[in-house]
């Protein structure tokens, strides 16, 4: 369960102070998929930063299963992201010199409560669940991008964390394996009741989501439950035009 | 520990940047293990010639106000201050008590050496030369290590009376092994003694010739008779160790067990101005040694420094997915030293090759420093010698790595993952 409460963040730009996240509370249930929408600038990634604890919010709370985290250490802060939380990223992030394997491994060699018997086990499991077995020698250059989101899924869901946080996951992916890779996000949410909140401007991919905040200058202006279903609303996203790239 | 898996896959994709460093670091180490070699067998040439010729490794001597470095620009061998016999039996004694060392008694003076016109005479108006010289017993034959002889023999060789000179005093004099010289010397109630003594050898010092040039070898009995010392007395009692990395324990040990009428010194302390000018040699490798280490940590910090804004998404993911900032450093720590140790290893390799190579080559050297070292020099390089040293560029290269992979570390991951 995460909860967040009158969250404020601001960013000086110069001499121009910018509110990238402006008084915004938000519940989300475990094992929810849930979408954040919004325009480009309008406090999508500042939203995951904090919940993320990758970022401190100026004003306002953040509960991750009862803690708080914007007041703990760096260090517990650290713990937390290893040991909680899983990230993609839209550029997926992949360290270029490792292969899938190694990638995947990467967050499980610092944890100290995975055996190493567990930990083959574990990117072994992931490497099935995204369909990259064939390819866990290869490094990131030799894939495509639809395959390095799937090793950045399986890198994110290796910890096995209670939340999964995506910024724009499907943003550099066609249509089509934007679609294959969210499915995926979807399947293994259900699976492992992990939390996912991805950030997104396709409509295409909100549908996909039990929920739907849509975020406009740092606010949240539209909660949609089950967006997916209401195809109405999806049309009618699409039709203003604010969520196209 | 496993994760600086991701230092060596980071060294082995960067493929040309881990050459760099290596070779930074490479060219460090080789110039530094060939400086070392070099430096370290001169030095080493230098303190076994003082220790061989002049100075033992240990010395007993009076414990009176006035003492001063044995080889020093102040240091007066003519003094009076002396041992009586008992004193140099008890020194003596605790040597032959406590260590399984050489020690002997000596007498250091300074004196005139001169030219016989005849049987019984100095000649009138002749030619006299002032040396210092050292009087040692017959079987003590150390300093021959370092004189090489040119032509006689060493002291003991069965004349009463023996004399050891520089080939350029007894040039000087124009003397040669078998001829009569005579000496004179100021003995410790102020009266001149002069006595006759038979030239048995003539000999150039291979290293330390500019101190040994006026260096004089005479026997034992000699130096009594000149310093007017009565039978068992001496000057001082000198101690040759097992090496000379060993003097300073051996002197401990003695120091401790004689009494404060008794000063106990090792060659560390007594080189004068000849361990300075060692000394500065040692000084002019080590700065230049520093000032290539500058050089090459600014590249290093330059390099990482490069690498860091290079990978500020890479390092930014590291966090997000749970690493802290110290395993951060230790990654790029960890690629840093493996690349430098493999630069290390391939420099120890060539300068062990080198240095086998040069082993049989005798340089030639200029002055001044062959006033020291002497006038042909030959490496001896040892690969073990130049591990300290090594360790201790590697830990430089490091910690050259820290600051920058520090900076790295401590950016926002947030901001560095919202970068184009």
């Amino acid at each position: 369960m995460i909860s967040v409460h009158g969250l404020t963040k601001r960013y000086a730009l110069g001499s121009t102070v910018i509110t990238a996240i402006d008084n915004v509370s938000l519940d989300v249930r475990t094992g929810e998929f849930l979408a954040v929408g919004g325009s480009s600038g309008s406090g999508k990634s500042t939203l995951l930063n904090i919940i993320g604890c990758l970022d401190r919010p100026d004003k306002g709370t953040v509960v991750i299963d009862g803690q708080r985290t914007d007041q703990l250490s760096e260090k517990r802060l650290n713990s937390v992201r290893l040991n909680n939380i899983g990230f993609i990223f839209q550029a997926f992030n992949l360290i270029s010199s490792l292969t899938v394997y190694e990638n995947i491994e990467l967050p499980l060699l610092i944890r100290k409560d995975v055996s190493a018997d567990e930990r083959r086990t574990r990117v072994n499991t992931f490497i099935e669940k995204v369909g990259l077995a064939d390819r866990r020698r290869n490094k990131a250059h030799e894939l495509s991008g639809g395959q390095r989101q799937r090793v950045a899924v399986a890198r994110a869901l290796a910890t096995r964390p209670g939340i999964v946080l995506a910024d724009e996951p499907t943003a550099n992916l066609d249509s089509h394996t934007g679609i294959e890779v969210i499915n995926l996000m979807h399947q293994i949410s259900r699976d492992e009741n992990t939390t996912f909140i991805f950030s997104t401007h396709d409509p295409k991919v909100m549908n996909r989501a039990d929920r739907l905040v849509r975020l406009e200058d740092g606010r949240i202006i539209e909660i949609v439950d089950n967006a997916g279903r209401d195809v109405s609303i999806i049309d009618k996203i699409e039709s203003a035009g604010k969520y196209t790239g | 520990m496993r994760f600086f898996l991701l230092s060596l896959r980071n060294a082995q994709h960067n493929r040309n940047r881990s050459i760099t460093i290596a070779m930074f670091v490479g060219v460090s180490v080789l110039v530094y293990l060939l400086l070392n070699a070099f430096v370290s067998t001169a030095q080493n040439k230098t303190s076994e010639a003082i220790t061989d010729s002049l100075l033992g490794h240990v010395q007993v001597r009076p414990n009176t106000d006035d003492v001063a470095p044995i080889i020093d620009m102040s240091a007066d061998w003519g003094t009076s201050n002396h041992f009586t016999s008992t004193q140099v039996d008890t020194a003596l004694d605790v040597f032959d008590r406590l260590t399984n060392v050489e020690a002997t008694p000596v007498i250091r003076l300074n004196m005139l050496v001169g030219q016989v016109s005849n049987e019984t005479t100095v000649r009138d108006g002749g030619e006299q030369v002032g040396v210092v010289a050292i009087g040692f017993r017959g079987e003590i034959d150390h300093y021959l290590q370092n004189l090489k002889l040119e032509t006689g023999s060493g002291l003991g060789s069965g004349h009463n009376d023996e004399v050891v000179l520089s080939s350029s005093t007894a040039s000087k004099l124009g003397v040669s092994p078998g001829d009569p010289v005579t000496l004179s010397a100021e003995a410790i109630n102020g009266t001149v003694v002069t006595l006759r003594a038979t030239l048995v050898g003539i000999g150039d010092a291979q290293s330390l010739s500019g101190f040994e040039d006026n260096l004089a070898y005479i026997s034992f009995n000699v130096g009594q008779q000149l310093k007017g010392l009565a039978q068992g007395e001496a000057t001082e009692v000198m101690a040759f160790g097992n090496s000379i990395a060993s003097a300073k324990s051996l002197r401990g040990n003695v120091d401790e067990t004689l009494g404060d009428e008794f000063l106990v010194t090792d060659w560390t302390t007594q080189g004068g101005f000849i361990s300075g000018i060692s000394t500065a040699f040692t000084g002019i490798f080590y700065v230049f040694l520093l000032i290539l280490m500058v050089i090459v940590c600014i590249l290093i910090v330059n390099m990482v420094a490069g690498v860091a804004l290079e990978r500020s998404k890479e390092i930014a993911t590291l966090r997000a997915i749970g690493y802290d900032k110290t395993r951060i450093i230790m990654i790029f720590l960890i690629e840093v030293l493996a690349c430098g140790a493999a630069g290390a290893i391939v420099a120890a390799l060539l300068a062990w090759l080198i240095g086998a190579a040069l082993r049989t080559h005798e340089f030639a050297v200029g002055s001044p420093a062959d006033d020291v070292i002497g006038s042909t020099f030959t490496l001896h390089y040892s690969p073990l010698a130049g591990l300290p040293g090594t360790l201790v560029i590697l830990m430089i290269v490091g910690l050259s790595s820290l600051i920058p992979s520090a900076q790295a570390s401590s950016r926002n991951p947030a901001e560095a993952l919202n970068e184009d």
